[in-house]
């Protein structure tokens, strides 16, 4: 009798224990080499309103896709860890919900909240320190704009890291470590999107890459281990939106090569899945759901068809280990409320002169204008050069005036400096290739002009 | 009762030991904390404490002698090549097709260059820290015999007759002129500041001598490093051409149609305030041109792109055919290949102005840079086979040479030189340091600002705080180990701290140094830098009279007018040997308005004569203007008595100043005179 129970009990806890396992095993479900992407509630459209992310097998694709998102009403934008572990995407449990970003560990089954705020956020990106970066819908001078934020995977220690009146989306992470976005303009006139790029701290914002009226970047840009960066340009007043472009880092407003010549059809998006491939999220006329295909980046054509059930697969993601990005140390200092910039030749500047310009095409200083209008004026030195404080984190422009008064270049696009950000130029709007000439700018021989939003006009700092 | 005796015994030792483990990690804790100044180093005690050993029998069992080729040099046909191993002291003879070492001749300390004659019978290599060059009989493979000229001899040329060996002195900073036929010196020409490569146009013209160190400017101005140029028919210099904004041209060449001269250089940007690295903001490198014509011009061109940089260039090489270059980068692991067809059409049509743009332009390189080739670590001397169809690289830092095939641009096959197989821990480092992947997009490596260790006689406005402020004068990194703080401010306790996250935050601007990275770095800098022999002022020890005198000054307690020189102002208080510095700081009069308040770290004497220019900001050209133009109030030393014989002979026992290790027993009679002093007192 004590036997059998003992028998019995043994019995139990060993098929506890393969039931444990299997359990175990399911839960760690191995997500490597499938492509995880978005799967549309529509046939043709691009709205993200009910999708949901589901993972396939690239070498299997009649076996079933595997739901990941099975608790959210939509899903989007996915994207892995550098170590292909942790999935964070943006998701909306219910239908009134704003979008918020989430995590969900792949060996387990359940995703954990990131943000919890009243605005919509999306485009998320893991820094290779391990926060996350998103956009986050706002207003700024009635424009609706989005701003990116970053925040720790618990949604702790969140930082506003963008400050201008644009939408700054699709964000990812440069090899040598800094962040890639697009950035268009809202406010005061609505601009075509460029790349814009900075360092993981917000700082040091500056183009990257800008194509031209009619084609401008319209998705995240992700970058091979080579330096080669694609990303899918929108395209105006054609029949074909999508196009797959090919930049490179090492010079990337000189490198530009359309991918998509020759090819008939639109491409949504793009992910790489080595150096010479990758997939795309690819229709071949406006009247099909998106599908996803190989793509060789190397020679720039298509390949086989991968996944497509009539409902629109967007965002592709491959589940691969990628070397981790520099993790690049950061100047910014919240207990300097001001940043410093320092341009060594105001002339020096690849636009030409204002047409109406009844004066000198030579400038002799720089206004700087804040959202609510001028916030002071600064004289340049001798040698051209310009030397300011301004309050940190404050969007501002700046344009080039001649002694005659006259609006001679600008104004600039929208700049801001982090607090303890120290930044220069070569001149305003000098040709981005070129590297500063070596000679002291007579401008920083002097305390820095100071310009306040408050204060509305430059004084020069007191001599400590 | 005895088990519980020794229960108690063992229990009580138990517990001392535990609670000696815990105050033991403690301590251990605070200890490690403050040598890497974080808080999460690892506490491995052998790190600090075993790999830094320098000169004992723990040191001789860690540490390896490397090979590190260096120069090469190619037989007339193309059959044996000649590999400097500059550490290992040796000219190794290499059969490039069967990859083997033929054979390891013994050479001076520390070679620089071979050259080998047009009958393959002569190999001549330059001791640069023996002030000779060996000749050597390559048939018997002994060296026949020493040419003496001038100091650290390093690059060298041979007129194409044959009849002249072109010897260019580092640091005496002039030219040798060499008669092969009686091995006597027959010239010595005035060069650039530290010259070290030439090079003979093919018709024999012209010699074409190039510079790392900037020539004496004034005080704020851009570094204009000079390109010698001697005329072989008279053997004058027949021009000096500038090079402004740039330094550190390592190597020349000419083309083999004569038309251009073409040298690796370096572009700094050390006025401008650091704020930032990209786009150029730090260093930049590239290519000086000469045009060898009629009011021919001198250009530079970058190499550099504008996210990317290719630090350190080093060799150049100009294939048979004049069509293609290829240069070296040290830092970066990789070879540039630039088609010389079209910087030839480049110069034809830009204009002087369009040229000097150029020269800071990081787009313009993709217009004749037309490949970029890998190569192991370190790549320094290259050479092209006579049919240009190989490219031979030292790769100092692994010991072997790379064959690259020119038409493929891929390397066919390395050639071990059979060097150490274990990379120590100090080698390790050594590769981090001459290499620039630790700083935002390969800008620079620490060898960049400190060529051969040392310090490349440039100021840099550091901009500590605000722009503009804070000019910091490079110092030596040799032999600093023992000499505790670092940077003329004295807030680096150790070297650790020095390279540590904050290094990371304000110059290198990218991911700091692993904890491993940070030991083996520490480890490089405090075994593997030595300072070289003083050969130039103090070759055996023996002072001369005026240094004798000059010595006599510096330890001096009374002034010319028999005044007792307060303690505080002896020279030998704040420099006594072996270091020449107390390791404190102190205020010496010449804080500078733009300078933050503080005092500055006492900086070491040994070899002092090859720092210029001297003081934290380097506003004095000279050691003599440390006394005459900066030291109104003696806070620098009673001085303003002297006389002016006096003060030369300061100098020049200043300037006789050897390594540390020299001085180990007058360190001792130092101190015990100075025991002896207080106890009088």
């Amino acid at each position: 009798m004590i036997f059998r129970r003992i028998r019995g009990l043994c019995g139990r806890i060993v098929l506890a224990g393969i039931v444990g396992l299997c359990c175990f095993s399911c839960s760690s479900h191995s997500y490597e080499g499938m492509v995880i992407a978005v799967e549309l509630a529509q046939g043709t459209g691009t709205s993200y309103e009910g999708a949901r992310l589901i993972a396939l097998d690239p070498e299997a694709p009649d076996h079933r896709a595997t739901l990941l998102t099975e608790k959210f009403h939509s899903a989007s934008s996915p994207v892995l860890s550098n170590n292909g572990r942790y999935l964070i995407f943006s998701g909306k449990v219910k239908q009134e919900d704003p979008w918020q970003i989430w995590v969900r560990d792949l060996q387990k089954r359940s995703a954990s909240r990131v943000t919890d705020l009243q605005e919509d956020c999306t485009d998320p990106a893991f820094l290779p320190d391990g926060m996350i970066l998103f956009s986050r819908s706002g207003f700024m001078m009635n424009r609706e704009i989005a701003t990116l934020y970053k925040c720790n995977r618990d949604g702790s220690d969140l930082q506003q890291l963008t400050f201008h009146p644009h939408s700054d989306k699709a964000s990812s992470v440069l090899n040598d470590g800094r962040i890639l976005y697009t950035s268009s303009q809202q406010y005061p006139t609505e601009r075509g999107a460029l790349l814009m790029v900075m360092l993981p701290d917000g700082s040091k914002s500056q183009l990257y890459y800008q194509g031209s009226d009619d084609r401008v970047p319209a998705s995240k840009a992700i970058e091979s281990t080579r330096g080669d960066i694609y990303f899918i340009e929108s395209i105006t007043g054609e029949h074909v939106k999508g196009k797959l472009a090919r930049i490179h880092q090492n010079r990337p407003m000189n490198t530009y090569t359309d991918l998509s010549k020759g090819i008939e059809g639109d491409f949504h998006s793009v992910t790489l899945s080595g150096d010479d491939s990758g997939v795309v999220s690819f229709r071949s006329s406006a009247e099909e759901p998106f599908a996803l295909y190989w793509f060789h980046m190397e020679d720039g054509t298509i390949g086989d068809r991968i996944y497509g059930d009539g409902k629109s697969l967007l965002d592709p993601v491959m589940v691969v280990a990628r070397p981790r990005p520099r993790i690049l140390p950061s100047a910014v200092n919240p207990n300097n409320p001001t940043g410093l910039l320092m341009a060594q030749n105001i002339n020096h500047s690849v636009l030409p002169a204002n047409h109406m310009v009844s004066g000198d095409s030579l400038v002799n200083r720089i206004q700087v204008v804040g959202l609510q209008g001028l916030m002071g004026e600064v004289e340049a030195a001798e040698d051209g050069s310009i030397y300011l404080k301004i309050d940190a984190n404050t969007p501002f422009q700046l344009r080039s005036v001649n002694p005659q008064g006259d609006l001679v270049r600008g104004p600039s696009g929208w700049i801001w400096l982090r607090p303890n950000e120290r930044r220069g130029c070569v001149g305003c709007h000098a040709d981005p290739e070129l590297a500063p000439e070596n000679r002291v700018p007579l401008a920083v021989k002097q305390s820095p002009a100071v310009i306040t939003a408050n204060q509305g006009i430059s004084k020069l700092e007191e001599s400590e | 009762m005895k088990g519980l005796k020794s229960i108690i015994i063992f229990g009580s030792i138990g517990i001392i030991l535990a609670v000696g483990a815990v105050l033991g990690h403690k301590r251990a804790r605070v200890h490690v904390n403050y040598i890497t100044a974080v808080d999460d180093h690892p506490i491995t005690c052998w790190t600090c404490h075993i790999y830094t050993q320098k000169d004992n029998f723990i040191a001789s069992m860690l540490n390896e002698v490397y090979i590190s080729p260096y120069n090469i040099s190619l037989s007339p046909d193309g059959e044996k090549l000649y590999v400097v191993g500059q550490e290992s002291n040796q000219l190794l003879v290499v059969d490039p097709v069967e990859s083997k070492v033929l054979k390891k001749i013994e050479v001076g300390n520390m070679p620089h260059s071979v050259e080998v004659n047009q009958d393959h019978n002569t190999a001549y290599v330059s001791n640069q820290w023996a002030d000779n060059v060996y000749v050597i009989d390559l048939e018997e493979g002994r060296v026949k015999d020493t040419l003496a000229g001038g100091s650290g001899p390093a690059g060298m040329a041979i007129s194409p007759d044959q009849a002249f060996l072109y010897v260019v002195n580092s640091y005496s900073s002039d030219i040798s002129i060499f008669d092969l036929n009686s091995l006597k010196e027959k010239r010595r020409l005035k060069a650039g500041n530290n010259p070290v490569s030439a090079a003979v146009a093919p018709d024999g013209s012209d010699v074409y001598v190039s510079s790392r160190r900037s020539l004496e400017v004034p005080y704020g101005s851009p570094p204009v490093t000079e390109m010698t140029v001697t005329h072989s028919r008279n053997q004058r210099v027949s021009e000096r051409l500038m090079f402004e904004n740039a330094y550190i041209m390592e190597n020349v060449a000419v083309t083999p149609s004569g038309d251009l001269a073409i040298s690796t250089l370096v572009r700094p940007k050390n006025l401008i305030p650091s704020i930032q690295v990209d786009r150029g903001w730090m260093m930049t490198h590239g290519i000086g041109i000469i045009e060898r014509k009629e009011n021919g011009r001198v250009v530079q061109l970058l190499l550099d792109e504008p996210n990317q940089y290719y630090a350190d260039p080093f060799d150049i090489v100009i294939a048979p055919d004049g069509n293609r270059a290829y240069v070296s980068h040290a830092a970066v692991d990789l070879i540039s290949v630039i088609d010389l067809e079209e910087i030839r059409k480049l110069l034809n049509e830009s204009s002087e102005e369009q040229l000097q743009t150029y020269a800071n332009h990081l787009g313009i390189s993709s217009r004749y840079v037309i490949g970029r080739i890998a190569t192991g670590a370190n790549p320094q001397g290259i050479e092209i086979s006579p049919d240009g169809k190989k490219l031979y690289v030292a790769e100092r830092l692994e010991d072997r040479i790379a064959v690259i095939n020119t038409e493929t641009l891929q390397t066919e096959k390395t050639i071990s030189l059979n060097g150490p197989k274990r990379v120590t821990v100090a080698r390790h480092g050594r590769q981090l340091f001459h290499n620039a992947g630790h700083t935002f997009q390969n800008q620079y490596a620490c060898y960049t600002c400190h060529p051969d260790s040392h310090e490349d006689g440039l100021v840099y406005n550091m901009a500590a705080r605000d722009m503009g402020r804070n000019l910091a004068n490079v110092q030596t990194l040799r032999d600093i180990g023992d000499i505790p703080p670092y940077k003329w401010n004295g807030k680096n306790q150790t070297i650790y701290k020095q390279d540590g996250m904050r290094f990371s935050m304000v110059l290198t601007r990218t991911e700091a140094f692993s904890h491993k990275e940070l030991d083996a770095l520490v480890a490089h800098i405090e075994t593997g830098i030595e300072n070289p022999p003083n050969l130039r002022y103090n070759p055996n020890g023996e002072l001369t009279a005026a240094q004798q005198r000059g010595k006599e000054i510096f330890y001096r307690d009374y002034d010319n007018f028999g005044k007792e020189i307060p303690e505080d102002n002896r020279c030998y208080t704040c420099h006594p040997p072996p270091y020449f510095t107390n390791l404190q700081m102190t205020d010496v009069g010449t804080l500078a308005d733009t300078d933050d308040p503080m005092k500055f770290d006492v900086p070491q004497l040994n070899n002092i004569y090859e720092s210029p220019p001297y003081l934290h900001d380097g506003r004095a050209e000279t050691l003599e203007e440390l006394w005459t133009k900066y030291n109104d109030e003696d806070l620098h030393g009673r001085a303003n008595d002297m006389s002016k014989d006096q003060l030369n002979d300061l100098v020049e026992y200043l300037k006789s100043i050897r390594d540390a290790s020299y001085y180990q027993e007058e360190a001792k009679t130092y101190h015990a005179t100075i025991a002896r002093k207080k106890r009088e007192k």
